[in-house]
């Protein structure tokens, strides 16, 4: 008899004839469901998996992951109390039963939560009307039958499949380490998501000359931040980076005080000054055996050079957005950094400041160094680029090089005249673009291919 | 070309240089949250322990350091300042400064040194609330003794050391929360859980259900209730609910209806343990032939009859007779009189008698006893013996056996009575200083726990346990905030 119960709730989540007959035909509902989402209609027949894969035909993937979690610690303890329930009976265990149960209660506060979530989800996805929400609570396998069968419910996208790789085309080339500047070889970055592997960024190769300025571009999602932290070590890809010949993987520990990151937030403590925060750097990020007045002359200089020398007093929340946006970037300057990486410096500042501070970069890049930035208003001060970088998701959301350049080649290759409209160009329909990322990523591997 | 012979010489440089490592970034980042403590209102929570403190001592005064309850009372309200204390003063440290944290340690900060300067910052902090906590408490009149330390030469500092300690090992709990949690909001929800999970857990104040004691052992609370109990020396003092409890119950009457046979049964009752001390209390019971005499005599009863004319008319030596031989004065003539029994006495007048013209002597209505009493000169009698010592020493037991092989009493078992007493009434039979150092002594001896015992193992046993409490939870900071969090962080 027990073993007929634990069966019941591995297959059905239930061990009444009632609950079970409702069981199969949310099963049988979710085959179809599944079917029209491009899921393995299989994986209906799972207990737990069942409802992830159904939040992912709902688009609502990451409340699929809480609700699989909570589905089974609730399977598992109905299970624990399916067997104690006997000893009870026996006058054992109750104590066990009874916290079993109070936290088989709070769990069904959280299922109950994200059921709706996930319901939510699935009646936008199919446009249908808001009263089918009291259907999907109370009898899910009613709706669910008729939205899998019926061919008048269709979904509005397919369910992203996280294990697909990206675009098949990969230019297949390597660029060759150089002893000075940077050189990128990244075959791909993953990312492990609920037990799946998630393919951020892929193939992306590339050369950038010491005191070269580039611009990263990309539509939203495109992995550039991804790529920053890839190329700067913090976040490691399946890839070989070199600066100046050093291989920045291998050799983090030395060449991470040769590469600056500026964030694109003013991430410093505000109630620090603006001198001691910047005497703080040096001190981490400067050589040990650096003596104490120079170390103090570079700060003193960093000041100079960024025009932070009249505030050196102030608290650094007192700045202005500009000051602010100086002294985040002077933190990383004070190490000398061969490559200095900028997130979206010029956010919130208003074009004047934007293009001064555009043009220290450019000053900065003259002394030699690498200089690569993100920004989101390019062609303002495109003239102080040297090179583009173009990032695109490709049709399977994977992050893939469409374009590394000179700005006129980048021109050039996507007929375009400004970096918006680049960017336009290669974004999705969906995001308002003309969706032809897969194009130029192909044919920009076939460029490089050949 | 310039910009390639200097890229080149960076790139050979690289291999020679050499950054600062963990100890000096400790102290770099000391010195960033001393000047935090200053500019970012961290200095706030030296001021709220001080109200806290004394909030708490405004309960605990009455009876800290000086009965069992107060004990365990300022013991819990201490432990719980002290855990309050510590873990709001780091509950939002980490988790508010995550992103700085991200890019400090893309810049080559250690996460270890990051600790460890918390860990150094927060022991200042702890310190100096810890000795404003207990300098609050005796300056708003918390006995706690200045002298006779357990440890070192004073009780206060010893509880100083603790409330540390405590407050220490509870923010490093903060700390790790801090480390886990992504967002402040996220800090201060975990926290009341925590909080409500450590005094629960506390195993003092609550009665814990058996399957879930197991948990306390792994409570700072509940080492902090038992270091706080034992340095309050909790064993040895008395306990005084029962008392105080009797004392305010004065004016209740107690009592109700009871049959002879209920109390016979309760005397008779052999498995009845206390009965047995009772029992053996022995009772002294020895007066003067003056004194009885005496009480005889002032007795208006005995006057009365004294005064009262004989109706017989008999002779004295058939009264003797009588009372020498008649069956109704059996349990008179076997009174002892310490000396003899009045039988014997009775017997050795009739000798005395013997062959008298008194004994022949009519005694009729122009008769009382008293003139009965004088003719046999009774009075010059006790006056000799006015000072013989008559009665003796017997024990409580004697006298239950006396009652309860009594066939008189024993035939009024079913004959009802009712008892109404107070309990005032009730202290003052027994004695009120007896009773209440009785109570008192027994409930605190009913009460003593072995982790609350007042000696030097103990106390340092529990502060080793805060500071392996408190390096377990800095290390695990450490562990989530290097490998577990790293993608994320």
């Amino acid at each position: 008899m027990i073993a007929l119960k634990i069966l019941g709730i591995l297959l059905f989540d239930t061990t009444a004839w009632h609950g079970i007959a409702l069981a199969v035909l949310l099963i049988a509902g979710y085959w179809g469901m599944f079917k029209k989402s491009g899921v393995d209609p299989r994986w209906s027949l799972v207990p737990c998996v069942r409802d992830y894969m159904f939040s992912r035909c709902a688009g609502r993937e990451p409340e699929g992951r809480v609700l699989f979690i909570t589905n089974v610690i609730m399977l598992v303890m109905d299970l624990i109390l399916t067997i104690v329930d006997v000893q009870i009976e026996e006058g054992q265990a109750s104590n066990l039963a009874l916290a079993l149960s109070a936290l088989a209660f709070v769990l069904l506060i959280v299922r109950v939560v994200y059921h709706i979530r996930i319901c939510s989800g699935i009646i936008q996805m199919y446009h249908a009307k808001g009263w089918w929400m009291w259907l999907w609570l109370f009898i899910t396998g009613l709706p669910a039958v008729i939205w899998g069968f019926n061919p008048k419910y269709q979904p509005e996208i397919q369910a992203e499949d996280l294990t697909r790789m990206s675009l098949d085309t990969i230019s297949g080339v390597s660029v060759a380490g150089m002893k000075d500047g940077l050189t990128v070889n990244l075959e791909e970055r993953t990312a492990k998501e609920f037990f799946q592997k998630k393919y951020l960024l892929r193939d992306i190769h590339m050369y950038i000359k010491p005191g070269h300025m580039v611009l990263l571009l990309g539509g939203s999602g495109a992995g550039k931040t991804t790529f920053l932290n890839a190329v700067n070590g913090y976040e490691k890809a399946k890839a070989k980076v070199t600066l100046n010949g050093g291989d920045i993987y291998s050799e983090y520990k030395k060449m991470q005080y040769e590469i600056g990151f500026v964030p694109q937030q003013e991430l410093m403590r505000g109630k620090d000054t603006v001198y001691r925060t910047l005497t703080d750097a040096s001190r981490l990020r400067l050589p040990r055996d650096i003596s104490s007045k120079d170390r103090k002359a570079r700060v003193e200089e960093v000041m100079r050079i960024f025009g932070l020398t009249p505030v050196r007093g102030n608290l650094v929340e007192k700045l202005s957005g500009g000051q602010k946006k100086r002294l985040s970037i002077a933190l990383e300057f004070i190490s000398n950094p061969s490559l200095f990486i900028l997130d979206e410096p010029d956010s919130g500042l208003d074009g004047v400041m934007a293009r001064e501070l555009m043009e220290q970069l450019r000053m900065i890049a003259d002394q030699g160094k690498i200089i690569i930035v993100i920004t989101h208003t390019p062609d303002r001060v495109i003239d102080l680029f040297d090179d583009v970088i173009v990032l695109a998701k490709d049709s399977n959301r994977t992050g893939r090089l469409a374009f590394f350049g000179s700005i006129e080649e980048a021109r050039s290759f996507f007929g375009k005249q400004t970096m918006e409209q680049i960017v336009m160009t290669i974004n999705r329909q969906e995001e308002g673009g003309e969706g032809r990322a897969d194009e130029f990523i192909t044919k920009y591997a076939e460029v490089q291919h050949a | 070309m310039r910009n390639k012979q200097e890229a080149g010489i960076q790139s050979e440089r690289l291999v020679h240089i050499r950054h600062r490592g963990r100890g000096p970034q400790v102290i770099i980042y000391l010195g960033k949250l001393l000047r935090m403590f200053l500019y970012q209102n961290d200095w706030k929570v030296l001021p709220m322990a001080a109200i806290i403190a004394a909030l708490v001592s405004m309960v605990i005064k009455k009876d800290f350091f000086l009965t069992m309850e107060g004990e365990l009372k300022g013991a819990f309200a201490l432990a719980c300042v002290a855990i309050w204390n510590g873990c709001f003063n780091s509950i939002q440290v980490i988790c508010r400064e995550r992103n700085i944290l991200k890019r400090e340690h893309r810049a080559g900060l250690h996460i270890s040194s990051y600790i460890a300067a918390h860990m150094i910052y927060q022991a200042l902090l702890c310190l100096v609330q810890s000795g404003i906590t207990i300098y609050v408490l005796i300056i708003m009149g918390v006995k706690i003794p200045l002298s006779d330390g357990l440890i070192t030469f004073s009780t206060a500092l010893d509880l100083t050391i603790t409330v540390f300690l405590v407050s220490f090992a509870s923010d490093m709990l903060s700390l790790l929360i801090s480390a886990i949690a992504h967002s402040t909001t996220t800090a201060m929800t975990i926290m009341p859980f925590v909080l409500i999970f450590q005094l629960v857990f506390s195993g003092g104040i609550f009665n814990l259900p058996a399957w879930s004691e197991e948990i306390s052992h792994y409570t700072i609370s509940s080492y902090g209730l038992k270091c706080f109990a034992a340095q309050s020396d909790y064993n040895n003092s008395p306990m005084v609910t029962l008392w105080n409890t009797l004392v305010k119950m004065k004016g209740s009457e107690i009592g109700g209806t009871y049959t002879v046979g209920q109390v016979l049964n309760l005397l008779e009752d052999k498995d009845n343990h206390m009965m047995d001390e009772l029992r053996s209390r022995e009772i002294n019971a020895t007066f003067t032939v003056g004194e009885l005499w005496d009480v005889l005599t002032s007795s208006q009863t005995v006057i009365g009859l004294l005064e009262k004319p004989i109706d017989a008319s008999m002779t004295v030596g058939e009264i003797l007779a009588s009372l020498r031989t008649d069956a109704n004065f059996a349990s008179f003539r076997e009174l002892n009189l310490g000396f003899a029994t009045v039988g014997e006495l009775l017997n050795s007048l009739d000798e005395e008698l013997e062959g008298s013209d008194l004994k022949d002597l009519e005694i009729g209505r122009d008769f009382t006893l008293r003139d009965v009493l004088d003719l046999l000169k009774v009075e010059d009698g006790v006056n000799t013996y006015r000072d013989t010592t008559l009665g003796r020493s017997f024990t409580l037991g004697e006298l239950i056996d006396a009652i309860i092989t009594n066939p008189d009493i024993q035939a009024r078992r079913d004959q009802p009575f009712t008892l109404k007493i107070t309990v005032g009434q009730l202290i003052d039979l027994v004695g009120e200083d007896n009773l209440r150092e009785y109570i008192q002594t027994k409930t605190a001896q009913i009460s003593h726990v072995d982790a609350y015992e007042k000696n030097v193992e103990n106390v340092v046993n529990y502060w080793l346990v805060f500071i392996l409490f408190a390096m377990i939870y800095a290390l695990l900071s450490v562990i989530v905030l290097e490998f577990i969090d790293k993608d994320r962080r």
